[in-house]
């Protein structure tokens, strides 16, 4: 729409400024455009571009609001790398929980999408699967520490204790050794959310007559699975284990609640955990902040590399 | 070689409407064909007919409802598809996206751990029938052929296991015109050769014409007729198989019968006694059709023929000729077919005659026929 | 194919019904996992609803026998220290997640528009500033987020749990997908008949648009509502706190006595969620969940 008013013979000074003038015109013509996106851009200038940059540079000082912050380079991160058992503990943990829980949730999303893929009543079932993860962490988590409670009462205790499994009821929740694992559970539990939709979808948008052709040629269930329908939702697989490497790296809530804060002897200290305590209980900023970006560095890269690994199949 | 035979073959789908009531559909209704050994049966049916389903129900990809299928005297109704012999087409010829066309046709060795060296010389077999230039098309997937090259290594995967029966789901359908053409030629040739028996679902007449042995007419989850083209042209069952087929479409027109005579809105007829008799009442409501080459025109009156008016005139050079399109008056419409020389225009004052041996005559409420040309169907008198 | 058309249940993706043993297994698997995972949530609904008596029996009980409501109204002493009501907490969820939605529907709504339709100076600039803040994790800007809102004054109240989480990536793109396949030439019609920009926007791209809002405004309730981390660090004072919030100080030191009320917190805190998505889901398109992957 923006007309070229460039005359092209004209010498070099006349075109520049005539082009000047279509920029300017140009954005004069599309001031609708502006107004309309203005709303957004503005929230989101001021609450993610300028926080962003901001991180970036407060992990590079020493800052706890009460002075102006003072630049100590990269002081924050040596100390990080260096001095603090707390945040190996806490990156220990975390890469523990992760590696456990999103092959594993991943797997199972995956394998439930597949098997209602297979059968009627899908949309019932799919509600049933998916709710727990609309759930809210931490007030389920309440629930599991029910289940999970440390003395007699609790309903896992009574039930192992039934059956002659155990013989002393397990504190769960404070045993070093249970702990995570009992987290773990909950996490799985709660875990089949966005990909498992995304699965359902994509499954789902595999055109039926490929099944058809291949039960004419005589595929078994697992052949189809592994030479048809896999294929055909690649892009959903990977969507689906970015985001769950991704979450899974940044689980707080539920081992705050389950396990409390301090966990027993630190067992349940995740990254996001230690992030929250230097920033809000001991008012670091800087070094909270280097924090924050080294746990995004390690997801961006983990995200990358999946990507890498699942774009790059050889086929047929 | 298989004979395939269907008996009282029954679809029903249940549908729910949104207000959560269920409704039954027949797709497929009283289905008895035989389709004999090495034949080719071309299925046409407006879309929505029961077509493809009845091509699903032989493939074993719909168990019916009701009935039996038969291949050479064995009921197959609980066999798998896959052990059925059969070598199918799609429509959109379902191929794998994500393997190349080599994948594609060799997919069902695979899937037996067939060893590769004789899949491969089966492959160059399949690559030698499908003609010049097919195996060019090996190494590329689906994504980056063209829709004619698709076509054809679907035709590949479909031969290449060597199956009894070719199930042939409007394989030509989602090609353009001149592919059509060319492909269908190629299509025959290969079923000739191959000799296998085939269902060809298609609602292209020409295509039915050219590929099938014998023509099945569908309509509602019913086969109407299953008789060769000639046979089904000459002498439909019924109005809505006189109107399917035969180009253009049977123009019907409403006469009533009075005495020796079809008399309709500005023309008569002189009918034959034999006629007469098989129409039997005079109170019966009656329409009449005729084939576009058995129309006579003059451009001056003459005894016997009656007045009209062109309407429309349609060139058809292919053929040699000229379809006029004309009425008598208001909603009594006919065609007639002259050679390119004519050279009325429209809106000019023909003088037509329907040739009396060649009329068909139907019961307008039932729509069965009474008579066609030179047959007279038994009728039960109304 | 003609039977595609008749043919509604239960064949999406599926077209044949193999009704073998394999069959059954897949069954019995589905269920037997569908009542494990509704177990905790049952659980839930049970204990929210035990009285006294039954919360300490040994052997502990899965199932109510005798419910009551009686845990619901405890709800509010079982906070102890503080004088605020739960039904405040609900209110605060309730009322910041409806703004959220809301403000969120109409901002991303707004700003798709230009981005999907408009060939403005730098609109791939912009687009690129977004699509690479989708990468960033949330954490990474809580800490800046918490100061700017502290330079503003916002701490503490409703303008910092609602006013950030106005600008989504997600939102926008979603609603960028649904604007991008409507027709240019709808438009450009519009204009040749003298339409303005906001005269389209609302008569052509709104109505057109609607489907999604179902799914934006899912997804953005659902995180808004279950929201953890940005409520603990934005308020300071009880009464400011949101559901997820109030349910952290209740499992702190958790005995078996106090699980009722504790379940019946968890049970406000969930099942409107819940109810929410059943609520809107048969509005939501499909193919949305399957677009959004694309990113």
């Amino acid at each position: 729409m923006a007309s070229t008013s460039v005359t092209p013979n004209a010498t070099p000074e006349l075109q520049a400024s005539q082009k000047k003038r279509s920029t300017w015109e140009r954005i004069l013509e599309y001031r609708w455009s502006y107004a309309f996106i203005t709303p957004f851009m503005l929230i989101f200038t001021v609450f993610t571009v300028i926080p962003v940059l901001w991180a970036f540079f407060l992990s590079l000082t020493y800052y706890n609001m009460i002075q102006p912050p003072v630049w100590v380079g990269i002081e924050n991160y040596s100390r990080l790398f260096m001095d603090d058992q707390l945040f190996y503990l806490a990156v220990k943990n975390t890469f523990y929980f992760s590696i456990v829980t999103g092959p594993l949730g991943y797997v199972l999303s995956l394998i439930i999408a597949w098997l209602i893929n297979e059968v009627k009543y899908r949309k019932l079932y799919t509600l049933i699967y998916y709710i727990p993860s609309i759930t809210s962490g931490v007030a389920m988590s309440v629930i599991w520490l029910y289940l999970y409670n440390g003395s007699k009462y609790g309903l896992l205790n009574y039930l192992l204790l039934e059956w002659g499994i155990i013989e002393e009821p397990v504190l769960w929740l404070k045993n070093v050794k249970t702990t995570l694992p009992a987290i773990m559970v909950t996490s799985i539990w709660m875990s089949m959310g966005t990909s498992f939709l995304v699965f359902i979808a994509a499954l789902q948008g595999v055109p039926h007559e490929l099944y058809e052709a291949a039960l004419i040629d005589g595929a078994t269930r697992w052949q189809e699975f592994w030479h048809i329908t896999l294929p055909m939702i690649r892009p959903a697989l990977l969507f689906g284990a970015v985001m769950t490497v991704v979450s899974s790296f940044q689980v707080f809530d539920i081992t705050v609640t389950m396990a409390g804060f301090p966990s027993t002897l630190y067992c349940a200290h995740t990254i996001v955990g230690h992030l929250y305590d230097y920033a809000f209980l001991r008012f670091e900023m800087g070094y909270a902040s280097a924090i924050a970006i080294v746990l995004f560095l390690v997801t961006f890269i983990t995200s990358s590399v999946l990507r890498r690994l699942l774009s790059s199949r050889d086929e047929l | 070689m298989v004979t395939v035979r269907l008996e009282n073959i029954e679809k029903v789908f249940e549908q729910k409407a949104p207000s959560g009531e269920v409704s039954k559909v027949y797709a497929l209704k009283n289905i008895n064909l035989t389709i004999h050994d090495g034949e080719t049966i071309a299925v046409v049916g407006p879309s929505g007919c029961g077509k493809s389903t009845l091509l699903r129900v032989i493939a074993g990809l719909e168990r019916p409802t009701d009935g039996n299928v038969y291949f050479d005297d064995k009921v197959v109704n609980d066999v798998e598809p896959k052990d059925r012999g059969i070598g199918i087409v799609f429509q959109n010829y379902a191929l794998y996206p994500h393997f190349k066309s080599k994948g594609n046709l060799s997919f069902f060795f695979k899937l037996r751990r067939v060893k590769e060296d004789v899949i491969n010389e089966r492959v160059r077999i399949t690559a030698e029938t499908l003609g010049v230039g097919f195996e060019e098309l090996l190494n590329r997937k689906p994504g980056q052929l063209s829709g004619g090259q698709q076509q054809r290594v679907a035709l590949g995967r479909c031969i290449i296991k060597e199956p009894t029966i070719f199930l042939l789901d409007e394989p030509l359908s989602n090609l353009d015109a001149k592919l059509r053409e060319r492909t269908r030629i190629e299509l025959k040739r290969l079923l000739r050769r191959f000799k296998v028996t085939t269902f060809y679902v298609t609602h292209d007449q020409v295509e039915a014409v050219t590929l099938g042995d014998r023509i099945a007419v569908m309509r509602s989850g019913q086969i109407l007729q299953v008789d060769p083209y000639r046979e089904i042209y000459k002498h439909p069952i019924n109005m809505f198989v006189a109107n399917f087929i035969g180009l253009p479409p049977m123009r019907f027109l409403d006469v009533e019968l009075k005495g020796q005579k079809l008399v309709g809105n500005g023309f008569e007829v002189e009918i034959s006694s034999d006629v007469v008799k098989a129409i039997g009442d005079e109170s019966r409501k009656l329409a009449a059709g005729i084939r576009p080459e058995h129309v006579e025109i003059k451009t001056t009156p003459e005894p016997g023929f009656f007045e009209a008016t062109v309407d429309v005139i349609e060139p058809l050079p292919n053929e040699g000729a000229n379809y006029v399109y004309f009425s008598f008056a208001e909603k009594a419409e006919s065609i007639a077919k002259t050679d390119l020389n004519w050279e009325g225009r429209v809106g000019d004052k023909i003088y037509v005659k329907l040739d009396p041996e060649k009329i068909y005559v139907f019961d307008k409420e039932t729509e069965e026929t009474i008579v066609a040309q030179d047959k007279i169907f038994s009728v039960v008198n109304a | 194919m003609s039977a595609k058309k008749r043919r509604k249940a239960p064949t999406r993706g599926k077209a044949v019904e193999r009704v073998t043993t394999g069959q059954i297994i897949i069954y019995a698997i589905l269920t037997i996992g569908a009542v494990i995972m509704s177990l905790p949530i049952v659980y839930m609904i049970s204990t929210a609803f035990k009285p006294a008596t039954e919360l300490l029996l040994y052997p502990p009980r899965f199932l109510v026998r005798m419910p009551t409501t009686k845990n619901f109204s405890d709800l509010a002493l079982a906070m102890g220290s503080t004088d605020t009501p739960f039904i405040r907490y609900m209110f605060n969820s309730a009322f910041v997640s409806t703004v959220v939605v809301i403000g969120t529907i109409v901002i991303s709504t707004l700003a798709a528009y230009p981005l999907a339709k408009h060939n403005f100076p730098g609109r791939n600039l912009i687009f690129q500033v977004i699509v690479s803040a989708l990468m960033i994790s949330s954490h990474v800007t809580m800490i800046p987020r918490y100061l700017v809102i502290r330079n503003t004054g916002w701490i503490d109240t409703y303008y910092a749990l609602i006013i950030p989480a106005l600008a989504g990536s997600y939102g926008l793109f979603l609603m960028k997908q649904f604007i991008e396949p409507i027709p240019n030439e709808m438009l450009e019609s519009a204009k040749m008949d003298g339409a303005s920009e906001w005269k389209i926007f609302t008569n052509i791209i709104l109505p057109l648009v609607k489907p999604a809002w179902a799914t934006l405004s899912i997804f953005t309730f659902i995180s808004t509502w279950n929201d953890f981390f940005t409520p603990l660090i934005m308020t300071k004072s009880d009464a400011m706190k949101t559901l997820p919030l109030a349910m952290r100080t209740i499992s702190d030191g958790l005995t078996i006595a106090r699980m009722g009320a504790a379940a019946a917190g968890s049970f406000l805190t969930t099942i409107p969620v819940i109810l929410v998505f059943i609520f809107f889901q048969r509005y939501v398109v499909e193919t949305m969940t399957y677009s959004g992957m694309k990113g």
